[in-house]
Protein backbone atom coordinates (compact mmCIF):
# COMPACT_ATOMS: atom_id res chain seq x y z
CA UNK A 1 0.00 0.00 0.00
CA UNK A 2 1.36 3.41 -1.03
CA UNK A 3 1.57 6.51 1.18
CA UNK A 4 -1.44 8.23 -0.40
CA UNK A 5 -3.71 5.28 0.27
CA UNK A 6 -2.46 4.97 3.84
CA UNK A 7 -3.19 8.67 4.38
CA UNK A 8 -6.72 8.20 3.01
CA UNK A 9 -7.31 5.38 5.51
CA UNK A 10 -5.97 7.45 8.40
CA UNK A 11 -7.88 10.67 7.68
CA UNK A 12 -11.17 8.77 7.51
CA UNK A 13 -10.54 6.74 10.65
CA UNK A 14 -8.95 8.60 13.55
CA UNK A 15 -8.81 5.52 15.74
CA UNK A 16 -6.10 4.07 13.48
CA UNK A 17 -3.57 6.66 14.60
CA UNK A 18 -4.91 7.56 18.05
CA UNK A 19 -2.19 5.49 19.76
CA UNK A 20 1.15 4.07 18.72
CA UNK A 21 -0.24 0.56 19.23
CA UNK A 22 -3.27 1.12 17.01
CA UNK A 23 -1.05 2.54 14.25
CA UNK A 24 1.30 -0.43 14.46
CA UNK A 25 -1.63 -2.80 14.39
CA UNK A 26 -2.92 -1.02 11.25
CA UNK A 27 0.51 -1.33 9.58
CA UNK A 28 0.53 -5.02 10.41
CA UNK A 29 -3.03 -5.68 9.21
CA UNK A 30 -2.37 -3.98 5.87
CA UNK A 31 1.10 -5.38 5.45
CA UNK A 32 2.60 -1.92 5.04
CA UNK A 33 6.25 -1.85 4.00
CA UNK A 34 8.94 -0.32 6.22
CA UNK A 35 9.70 2.75 4.02
CA UNK A 36 6.00 3.76 3.96
CA UNK A 37 5.77 3.22 7.72
CA UNK A 38 8.72 5.52 8.21
CA UNK A 39 7.20 8.18 5.95
CA UNK A 40 3.93 8.11 7.87
CA UNK A 41 5.64 8.07 11.27
CA UNK A 42 7.73 11.06 10.30
CA UNK A 43 4.64 12.88 8.98
CA UNK A 44 2.69 12.25 12.18
CA UNK A 45 5.62 13.27 14.36
CA UNK A 46 5.53 16.66 12.67
CA UNK A 47 1.81 17.04 11.92
CA UNK A 48 -0.12 14.90 14.42
CA UNK A 49 -1.98 17.87 15.92
CA UNK A 50 -3.15 19.39 12.63
CA UNK A 51 -3.89 15.99 11.12
CA UNK A 52 -6.02 15.21 14.17
CA UNK A 53 -7.94 18.44 13.75
CA UNK A 54 -8.44 17.72 10.03
CA UNK A 55 -9.78 14.26 10.78
CA UNK A 56 -12.11 15.72 13.44
CA UNK A 57 -13.39 18.36 11.02
CA UNK A 58 -14.00 15.70 8.42
CA UNK A 59 -15.88 13.59 10.94
CA UNK A 60 -17.96 16.57 12.02
CA UNK A 61 -18.77 17.42 8.40
CA UNK A 62 -19.92 13.83 7.87
CA UNK A 63 -22.13 14.05 10.94
CA UNK A 64 -23.58 17.42 9.85
CA UNK A 65 -24.24 16.07 6.35
CA UNK A 66 -26.07 13.11 7.84
CA UNK A 67 -28.11 15.40 10.07
CA UNK A 68 -29.00 17.58 7.08
CA UNK A 69 -30.35 14.50 5.36
CA UNK A 70 -32.42 13.52 8.42
CA UNK A 71 -34.48 16.67 8.94
CA UNK A 72 -37.19 14.98 10.95
CA UNK A 73 -34.97 12.97 13.31
CA UNK A 74 -32.60 15.85 13.94
CA UNK A 75 -35.46 18.10 14.93
CA UNK A 76 -37.28 15.58 17.09
CA UNK A 77 -34.33 14.45 19.20
CA UNK A 78 -31.89 16.59 21.16
CA UNK A 79 -28.31 17.26 20.09
CA UNK A 80 -27.14 15.03 22.98
CA UNK A 81 -29.32 12.12 21.86
CA UNK A 82 -28.14 12.45 18.29
CA UNK A 83 -24.56 12.47 19.54
CA UNK A 84 -25.19 9.19 21.43
CA UNK A 85 -26.55 7.49 18.32
CA UNK A 86 -23.67 8.91 16.29
CA UNK A 87 -21.06 7.57 18.72
CA UNK A 88 -22.64 4.10 18.70
CA UNK A 89 -22.74 4.22 14.92
CA UNK A 90 -19.04 5.16 14.87
CA UNK A 91 -18.22 2.12 16.98
CA UNK A 92 -19.97 -0.19 14.54
CA UNK A 93 -18.88 1.03 11.12
CA UNK A 94 -15.61 0.82 9.27
CA UNK A 95 -15.28 4.42 8.04
CA UNK A 96 -13.18 3.45 5.03
CA UNK A 97 -15.94 1.21 3.74
CA UNK A 98 -18.90 3.52 4.27
CA UNK A 99 -20.16 5.53 1.32
CA UNK A 100 -19.41 9.20 1.84
CA UNK A 101 -22.38 10.16 -0.28
CA UNK A 102 -24.30 11.96 2.52
CA UNK A 103 -27.59 10.58 1.33
CA UNK A 104 -26.42 6.98 1.33
CA UNK A 105 -24.54 7.34 4.59
CA UNK A 106 -27.61 8.89 6.23
CA UNK A 107 -29.63 5.83 5.19
CA UNK A 108 -26.88 3.56 6.44
CA UNK A 109 -26.88 5.48 9.73
CA UNK A 110 -30.66 4.95 10.09
CA UNK A 111 -30.43 1.24 9.33
CA UNK A 112 -27.50 0.79 11.67
CA UNK A 113 -29.21 2.75 14.46
CA UNK A 114 -32.39 0.71 14.01
CA UNK A 115 -30.37 -2.34 15.01
CA UNK A 116 -29.63 -0.74 18.38
CA UNK A 117 -31.57 -2.01 21.38
CA UNK A 118 -33.79 0.10 23.58
CA UNK A 119 -35.12 2.54 21.00
CA UNK A 120 -38.53 4.02 21.67
CA UNK A 121 -41.31 3.20 19.23
CA UNK A 122 -41.39 6.80 18.09
CA UNK A 123 -37.66 6.95 17.31
CA UNK A 124 -37.81 3.55 15.64
CA UNK A 125 -40.63 4.69 13.37
CA UNK A 126 -38.94 7.96 12.53
CA UNK A 127 -35.73 6.12 11.66
CA UNK A 128 -37.66 3.73 9.45
CA UNK A 129 -39.47 6.61 7.81
CA UNK A 130 -36.22 8.49 7.16
CA UNK A 131 -34.56 5.35 5.82
CA UNK A 132 -37.37 4.59 3.37
CA UNK A 133 -37.50 8.25 2.35
CA UNK A 134 -33.74 8.37 1.64
CA UNK A 135 -34.00 5.17 -0.33
CA UNK A 136 -36.72 6.76 -2.44
CA UNK A 137 -34.70 9.91 -3.01
CA UNK A 138 -31.67 7.88 -4.04
CA UNK A 139 -33.74 5.79 -6.42
CA UNK A 140 -35.40 8.85 -7.86
CA UNK A 141 -32.05 10.47 -8.51
CA UNK A 142 -30.95 7.40 -10.39
CA UNK A 143 -34.13 6.74 -12.31
CA UNK A 144 -35.03 8.81 -15.32
CA UNK A 145 -38.71 7.96 -15.08
CA UNK A 146 -39.07 9.71 -11.75
CA UNK A 147 -39.48 13.44 -11.40
CA UNK A 148 -37.12 14.09 -8.51
CA UNK A 149 -37.99 17.76 -8.08
CA UNK A 150 -41.55 16.83 -7.38
CA UNK A 151 -40.40 14.19 -4.94
CA UNK A 152 -37.98 16.48 -3.12
CA UNK A 153 -40.69 19.09 -2.82
CA UNK A 154 -43.05 16.55 -1.29
CA UNK A 155 -40.39 15.34 1.08
CA UNK A 156 -39.72 18.85 2.32
CA UNK A 157 -43.42 19.41 2.81
CA UNK A 158 -43.98 16.04 4.38
CA UNK A 159 -41.12 16.31 6.82
CA UNK A 160 -42.43 19.67 7.97
CA UNK A 161 -45.95 18.26 8.34
CA UNK A 162 -44.65 15.29 10.22
CA UNK A 163 -42.64 17.43 12.55
CA UNK A 164 -45.66 19.53 13.41
CA UNK A 165 -47.79 16.45 13.81
CA UNK A 166 -45.33 14.66 16.06
CA UNK A 167 -44.81 17.72 18.21
CA UNK A 168 -48.55 17.84 18.66
CA UNK A 169 -49.12 14.14 19.18
CA UNK A 170 -45.98 13.19 21.04
CA UNK A 171 -47.86 12.50 24.24
CA UNK A 172 -50.48 10.44 22.46
CA UNK A 173 -50.40 6.94 21.09
CA UNK A 174 -47.22 6.35 19.11
CA UNK A 175 -49.02 3.97 16.82
CA UNK A 176 -50.98 6.87 15.40
CA UNK A 177 -47.71 8.51 14.50
CA UNK A 178 -46.72 5.34 12.68
CA UNK A 179 -49.95 5.34 10.74
CA UNK A 180 -49.56 8.97 9.85
CA UNK A 181 -46.04 8.40 8.60
CA UNK A 182 -47.12 5.59 6.32
CA UNK A 183 -50.14 7.56 5.24
CA UNK A 184 -47.75 10.31 4.18
CA UNK A 185 -45.55 7.87 2.35
CA UNK A 186 -48.55 6.63 0.49
CA UNK A 187 -50.12 9.95 -0.37
CA UNK A 188 -47.00 11.95 -1.04
CA UNK A 189 -44.36 9.51 -2.13
CA UNK A 190 -45.66 6.24 -3.39
CA UNK A 191 -48.08 7.78 -5.83
CA UNK A 192 -45.52 10.30 -7.05
CA UNK A 193 -42.81 7.74 -7.43
CA UNK A 194 -44.52 4.78 -8.99
CA UNK A 195 -42.44 2.69 -6.63
CA UNK A 196 -41.00 -0.68 -7.27
CA UNK A 197 -43.51 -3.27 -5.98
CA UNK A 198 -40.85 -4.62 -3.63
CA UNK A 199 -40.55 -1.27 -1.89
CA UNK A 200 -44.28 -1.06 -1.47
CA UNK A 201 -44.28 -4.59 -0.14
CA UNK A 202 -41.56 -3.68 2.36
CA UNK A 203 -43.61 -0.79 3.67
CA UNK A 204 -46.83 -2.76 3.74
CA UNK A 205 -45.15 -5.61 5.57
CA UNK A 206 -43.84 -3.31 8.23
CA UNK A 207 -47.34 -1.93 8.68
CA UNK A 208 -48.79 -5.41 8.81
CA UNK A 209 -46.36 -6.35 11.55
CA UNK A 210 -47.83 -3.75 13.85
CA UNK A 211 -50.76 -4.62 16.02
CA UNK A 212 -53.71 -2.54 14.91
CA UNK A 213 -57.10 -1.66 16.23
CA UNK A 214 -60.19 -2.13 14.04
CA UNK A 215 -60.30 1.60 13.52
CA UNK A 216 -56.70 1.64 12.32
CA UNK A 217 -57.29 -1.28 9.98
CA UNK A 218 -60.19 0.63 8.48
CA UNK A 219 -58.02 3.74 8.11
CA UNK A 220 -55.23 1.78 6.40
CA UNK A 221 -57.54 -0.07 4.07
CA UNK A 222 -59.32 3.16 3.13
CA UNK A 223 -55.97 4.57 2.08
CA UNK A 224 -55.10 1.44 0.18
CA UNK A 225 -52.22 0.57 2.48
CA UNK A 226 -53.53 -2.85 3.46
CA UNK A 227 -56.17 -5.20 2.16
CA UNK A 228 -59.02 -5.87 4.51
CA UNK A 229 -59.24 -9.51 5.37
CA UNK A 230 -62.54 -11.22 4.60
CA UNK A 231 -64.75 -11.19 7.66
CA UNK B 1 -17.12 42.63 -18.66
CA UNK B 2 -16.58 40.35 -15.69
CA UNK B 3 -19.74 38.42 -14.96
CA UNK B 4 -20.78 37.95 -11.32
CA UNK B 5 -22.93 35.06 -10.16
CA UNK B 6 -23.59 32.47 -7.51
CA UNK B 7 -23.50 28.69 -7.10
CA UNK B 8 -26.85 26.97 -7.51
CA UNK B 9 -28.76 25.39 -4.65
CA UNK B 10 -31.94 23.52 -5.44
CA UNK B 11 -33.70 24.65 -2.28
CA UNK B 12 -33.26 28.26 -3.40
CA UNK B 13 -34.08 27.52 -7.05
CA UNK B 14 -37.37 29.43 -7.07
CA UNK B 15 -35.79 32.45 -5.38
CA UNK B 16 -32.84 32.38 -7.78
CA UNK B 17 -35.21 32.37 -10.75
CA UNK B 18 -37.19 35.27 -9.29
CA UNK B 19 -33.96 37.24 -8.84
CA UNK B 20 -32.31 36.22 -12.08
CA UNK B 21 -31.87 39.86 -13.12
CA UNK B 22 -29.45 40.27 -10.20
CA UNK B 23 -26.93 37.70 -11.41
CA UNK B 24 -25.03 37.38 -14.70
CA UNK B 25 -24.04 33.72 -14.56
CA UNK B 26 -24.83 30.58 -12.56
CA UNK B 27 -22.48 27.82 -11.45
CA UNK B 28 -23.99 24.34 -11.07
CA UNK B 29 -22.41 21.16 -9.73
CA UNK B 30 -21.64 19.00 -12.77
CA UNK B 31 -22.80 15.86 -10.95
CA UNK B 32 -26.29 17.36 -10.69
CA UNK B 33 -26.71 16.49 -14.36
CA UNK B 34 -25.39 12.95 -14.04
CA UNK B 35 -28.89 11.71 -13.32
CA UNK B 36 -31.77 12.91 -15.45
CA UNK B 37 -32.51 16.42 -14.31
CA UNK B 38 -36.05 17.53 -13.84
CA UNK B 39 -35.33 20.67 -11.89
CA UNK B 40 -37.78 23.13 -13.46
CA UNK B 41 -35.87 26.15 -12.15
CA UNK B 42 -32.60 25.13 -13.78
CA UNK B 43 -34.45 24.47 -17.02
CA UNK B 44 -35.80 28.03 -16.97
CA UNK B 45 -32.62 29.65 -15.67
CA UNK B 46 -30.43 28.14 -18.38
CA UNK B 47 -32.53 29.92 -21.01
CA UNK B 48 -31.93 33.22 -19.25
CA UNK B 49 -28.33 33.06 -18.02
CA UNK B 50 -25.16 31.16 -19.01
CA UNK B 51 -24.27 28.14 -16.91
CA UNK B 52 -20.84 26.94 -15.85
CA UNK B 53 -20.21 23.46 -14.45
CA UNK B 54 -18.20 22.76 -11.34
CA UNK B 55 -17.30 19.13 -10.56
CA UNK B 56 -16.57 17.66 -7.15
CA UNK B 57 -15.69 14.07 -7.75
CA UNK B 58 -13.33 13.69 -10.70
CA UNK B 59 -10.56 12.90 -8.20
CA UNK B 60 -7.66 13.80 -10.46
CA UNK B 61 -5.19 13.03 -7.68
CA UNK B 62 -6.14 9.36 -7.18
CA UNK B 63 -3.36 6.89 -7.96
CA UNK B 64 -5.57 4.98 -10.37
CA UNK B 65 -6.58 6.08 -13.84
CA UNK B 66 -9.68 8.23 -14.27
CA UNK B 67 -12.92 6.50 -13.30
CA UNK B 68 -14.46 5.26 -16.57
CA UNK B 69 -18.04 5.52 -15.36
CA UNK B 70 -17.51 9.06 -14.10
CA UNK B 71 -15.86 10.06 -17.37
CA UNK B 72 -18.72 8.59 -19.35
CA UNK B 73 -21.28 10.50 -17.28
CA UNK B 74 -19.21 13.67 -17.58
CA UNK B 75 -19.06 13.29 -21.35
CA UNK B 76 -22.83 12.87 -21.52
CA UNK B 77 -23.31 16.10 -19.60
CA UNK B 78 -20.76 18.00 -21.68
CA UNK B 79 -22.32 16.73 -24.90
CA UNK B 80 -25.91 17.43 -23.96
CA UNK B 81 -25.79 20.75 -22.07
CA UNK B 82 -24.88 24.31 -22.93
CA UNK B 83 -22.15 25.78 -20.74
CA UNK B 84 -19.31 28.26 -20.97
CA UNK B 85 -16.63 26.15 -19.26
CA UNK B 86 -16.28 23.36 -16.69
CA UNK B 87 -14.01 22.81 -13.74
CA UNK B 88 -12.89 20.51 -10.93
CA UNK B 89 -10.31 20.50 -8.14
CA UNK B 90 -6.65 19.56 -7.81
CA UNK B 91 -7.20 16.90 -5.17
CA UNK B 92 -8.43 13.37 -4.59
CA UNK B 93 -11.79 12.30 -3.22
CA UNK B 94 -11.11 8.58 -3.31
CA UNK B 95 -8.10 6.32 -3.23
CA UNK B 96 -8.30 2.60 -4.01
CA UNK B 97 -11.31 1.38 -2.01
CA UNK B 98 -11.34 4.36 0.38
CA UNK B 99 -13.91 7.08 -0.18
CA UNK B 100 -12.52 10.11 1.58
CA UNK B 101 -15.71 12.16 1.43
CA UNK B 102 -14.00 15.49 0.97
CA UNK B 103 -11.39 17.19 -1.19
CA UNK B 104 -8.16 15.69 0.12
CA UNK B 105 -4.81 17.23 -0.77
CA UNK B 106 -2.17 15.26 -2.65
CA UNK B 107 1.60 15.50 -2.48
CA UNK B 108 2.94 18.59 -4.25
CA UNK B 109 5.47 16.64 -6.31
CA UNK B 110 6.85 16.48 -9.86
CA UNK B 111 5.49 12.97 -10.08
CA UNK B 112 1.96 14.22 -9.39
CA UNK B 113 2.40 17.12 -11.84
CA UNK B 114 3.03 14.57 -14.60
CA UNK B 115 0.25 12.24 -13.49
CA UNK B 116 -2.41 14.93 -13.11
CA UNK B 117 -1.44 16.77 -16.31
CA UNK B 118 -1.94 13.57 -18.27
CA UNK B 119 -5.38 13.07 -16.74
CA UNK B 120 -6.32 16.70 -17.36
CA UNK B 121 -5.47 16.27 -21.03
CA UNK B 122 -7.80 13.26 -21.16
CA UNK B 123 -10.58 15.35 -19.60
CA UNK B 124 -9.94 18.18 -22.07
CA UNK B 125 -10.55 15.76 -24.92
CA UNK B 126 -14.17 15.45 -23.82
CA UNK B 127 -15.04 19.01 -24.77
CA UNK B 128 -13.84 21.99 -26.78
CA UNK B 129 -14.80 24.29 -23.90
CA UNK B 130 -12.12 25.38 -21.39
CA UNK B 131 -11.42 23.11 -18.43
CA UNK B 132 -10.44 24.88 -15.20
CA UNK B 133 -8.61 23.59 -12.14
CA UNK B 134 -9.31 24.95 -8.67
CA UNK B 135 -6.89 25.36 -5.78
CA UNK B 136 -8.26 23.66 -2.63
CA UNK B 137 -7.86 24.31 1.07
CA UNK B 138 -5.36 22.02 2.78
CA UNK B 139 -4.60 21.94 6.48
CA UNK B 140 -1.49 19.75 6.30
CA UNK B 141 1.02 19.18 3.55
CA UNK B 142 1.01 15.61 2.31
CA UNK B 143 4.18 13.55 2.78
CA UNK B 144 6.44 13.19 -0.28
CA UNK B 145 5.82 16.83 -1.31
CA UNK B 146 8.84 18.45 -2.93
CA UNK B 147 7.25 21.58 -4.45
CA UNK B 148 5.44 24.58 -3.03
CA UNK B 149 1.67 24.69 -3.59
CA UNK B 150 1.86 27.48 -6.17
CA UNK B 151 4.74 25.90 -8.08
CA UNK B 152 2.81 22.64 -8.15
CA UNK B 153 -0.36 24.27 -9.49
CA UNK B 154 1.36 26.47 -12.07
CA UNK B 155 3.36 23.48 -13.33
CA UNK B 156 0.13 21.52 -13.89
CA UNK B 157 -1.52 24.48 -15.63
CA UNK B 158 1.47 24.94 -17.90
CA UNK B 159 1.98 21.28 -18.71
CA UNK B 160 -1.69 20.37 -19.23
CA UNK B 161 -2.84 23.59 -20.89
CA UNK B 162 -5.73 23.88 -18.42
CA UNK B 163 -6.95 27.21 -17.05
CA UNK B 164 -7.45 28.19 -13.44
CA UNK B 165 -10.40 28.64 -11.15
CA UNK B 166 -8.76 30.71 -8.44
CA UNK B 167 -10.48 30.37 -5.08
CA UNK B 168 -9.53 33.50 -3.17
CA UNK B 169 -10.86 32.25 0.16
CA UNK B 170 -8.88 29.00 -0.16
CA UNK B 171 -5.77 31.00 -1.00
CA UNK B 172 -6.26 33.30 2.00
CA UNK B 173 -6.91 30.35 4.37
CA UNK B 174 -3.88 28.42 3.12
CA UNK B 175 -1.67 31.49 3.39
CA UNK B 176 -2.71 31.92 7.03
CA UNK B 177 -2.49 28.25 8.00
CA UNK B 178 0.84 27.71 6.23
CA UNK B 179 2.26 31.15 6.82
CA UNK B 180 3.04 32.35 3.30
CA UNK B 181 2.40 35.57 1.39
CA UNK B 182 -0.73 35.30 -0.81
CA UNK B 183 0.43 38.18 -2.98
CA UNK B 184 3.59 36.32 -3.97
CA UNK B 185 1.34 33.37 -4.84
CA UNK B 186 -0.79 35.62 -7.09
CA UNK B 187 2.33 37.00 -8.75
CA UNK B 188 3.38 33.53 -9.85
CA UNK B 189 0.18 32.78 -11.76
CA UNK B 190 0.10 33.61 -15.44
CA UNK B 191 -2.73 36.19 -15.74
CA UNK B 192 -4.21 34.66 -18.89
CA UNK B 193 -4.81 31.40 -17.01
CA UNK B 194 -7.35 32.80 -14.53
CA UNK B 195 -10.80 32.41 -16.08
CA UNK B 196 -12.91 32.24 -12.94
CA UNK B 197 -12.67 33.34 -9.32
CA UNK B 198 -14.48 31.84 -6.32
CA UNK B 199 -15.32 33.91 -3.29
CA UNK B 200 -16.56 32.42 -0.01
CA UNK B 201 -16.56 32.88 3.74
CA UNK B 202 -14.62 30.66 6.12
CA UNK B 203 -14.39 30.27 9.86
CA UNK B 204 -11.82 29.80 12.60
CA UNK B 205 -12.02 26.48 14.47
CA UNK B 206 -9.64 24.66 16.80
CA UNK B 207 -6.87 27.11 16.06
CA UNK B 208 -7.02 26.89 12.26
CA UNK B 209 -8.78 28.78 9.49
CA UNK B 210 -11.38 26.55 7.83
CA UNK B 211 -13.12 26.72 4.48
CA UNK B 212 -16.78 26.43 5.49
CA UNK B 213 -18.79 28.25 2.80
CA UNK B 214 -21.12 29.07 5.67
CA UNK B 215 -20.28 32.65 6.60
CA UNK B 216 -20.06 36.10 5.11
CA UNK B 217 -16.92 36.83 3.10
CA UNK B 218 -14.40 38.51 5.39
CA UNK B 219 -12.76 41.88 4.78
CA UNK B 220 -9.38 40.19 4.33
CA UNK B 221 -10.76 38.00 1.54
CA UNK B 222 -12.37 41.01 -0.17
CA UNK B 223 -9.00 42.78 0.07
CA UNK B 224 -7.31 39.80 -1.53
CA UNK B 225 -9.87 39.85 -4.36
CA UNK B 226 -8.95 43.49 -4.84
CA UNK B 227 -5.31 42.41 -5.22
CA UNK B 228 -6.29 39.62 -7.62
CA UNK B 229 -8.25 42.05 -9.79
CA UNK B 230 -5.14 44.23 -10.09
CA UNK B 231 -3.44 41.25 -11.73
CA UNK B 232 -6.19 39.28 -13.51
CA UNK B 233 -9.29 39.90 -15.59
CA UNK B 234 -11.36 36.76 -15.07
CA UNK B 235 -14.50 36.08 -17.07
CA UNK B 236 -16.56 35.44 -13.94
CA UNK B 237 -16.62 35.74 -10.17
CA UNK B 238 -18.82 33.26 -8.31
CA UNK B 239 -20.03 33.81 -4.75
CA UNK B 240 -20.14 30.39 -3.08
CA UNK B 241 -22.42 29.88 -0.12
CA UNK B 242 -23.48 26.33 0.72
CA UNK B 243 -24.89 26.45 4.22
CA UNK B 244 -26.19 28.87 6.80
CA UNK B 245 -28.18 30.54 4.03
CA UNK B 246 -31.92 30.78 4.48
CA UNK B 247 -32.36 33.72 2.14
CA UNK B 248 -30.79 34.28 -1.22
CA UNK B 249 -30.35 37.94 -0.36
CA UNK B 250 -27.26 37.04 1.71
CA UNK B 251 -25.47 35.90 -1.47
CA UNK B 252 -26.98 38.67 -3.60
CA UNK B 253 -25.55 41.32 -1.26
CA UNK B 254 -22.12 39.82 -1.87
CA UNK B 255 -22.71 39.77 -5.63
CA UNK B 256 -23.40 43.49 -5.38
CA UNK B 257 -20.23 44.03 -3.37
CA UNK B 258 -18.15 42.12 -5.94
CA UNK B 259 -19.58 44.29 -8.72
CA UNK B 260 -18.62 47.45 -6.83
CA UNK B 261 -15.09 46.15 -6.47
CA UNK B 262 -14.88 45.26 -10.17
CA UNK B 263 -16.04 48.77 -11.09
CA UNK B 264 -13.06 50.23 -9.23
CA UNK B 265 -10.74 48.30 -11.53
CA UNK B 266 -12.40 49.29 -14.80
Amino acid sequence: MKTQEIMAHLITNMSLFSTKESLESFYLSKNIAQPEQETINQFLAQNQHIFNISAKLLLKRRKDDIKDNLPLLSRIISEESFEKYWLKYQEKVNPSQVSKNPLLEAKYFCDSTLAQKGLSTLIREILRYESVKLDLIYKSLNNSSIDNTDLLYHIFETSEELYQFIQHKQTQNNKKVTLFIYHNLKTNHLTTLKLNPLDIKKIILSINNLKKTKEEILFLSQHGLIRRSRD
Amino acid sequence: MIKVGINYKQRLGKEILENIDKIDILEVYTEKFFSPNNDPYIEKIKKLRPLIFHGLDLSLGSSSTLDKEYMSQLKNVLDSQKYSWFSDHICMTKESDVEVGHLMPIAFSDKNVAKISKKVQQVQQLSNRPFLLENITYYYQMPESDLSEVDFITAILERSGANMLLDINNLWINSKNHNYCPLKYLDKILPSKVIEIHMAGGSFKEGIHVDSHANDITTQVWDLLDEALRRFTPKAIIIERDSNIDRLQVALDEVKKARELIRRHE
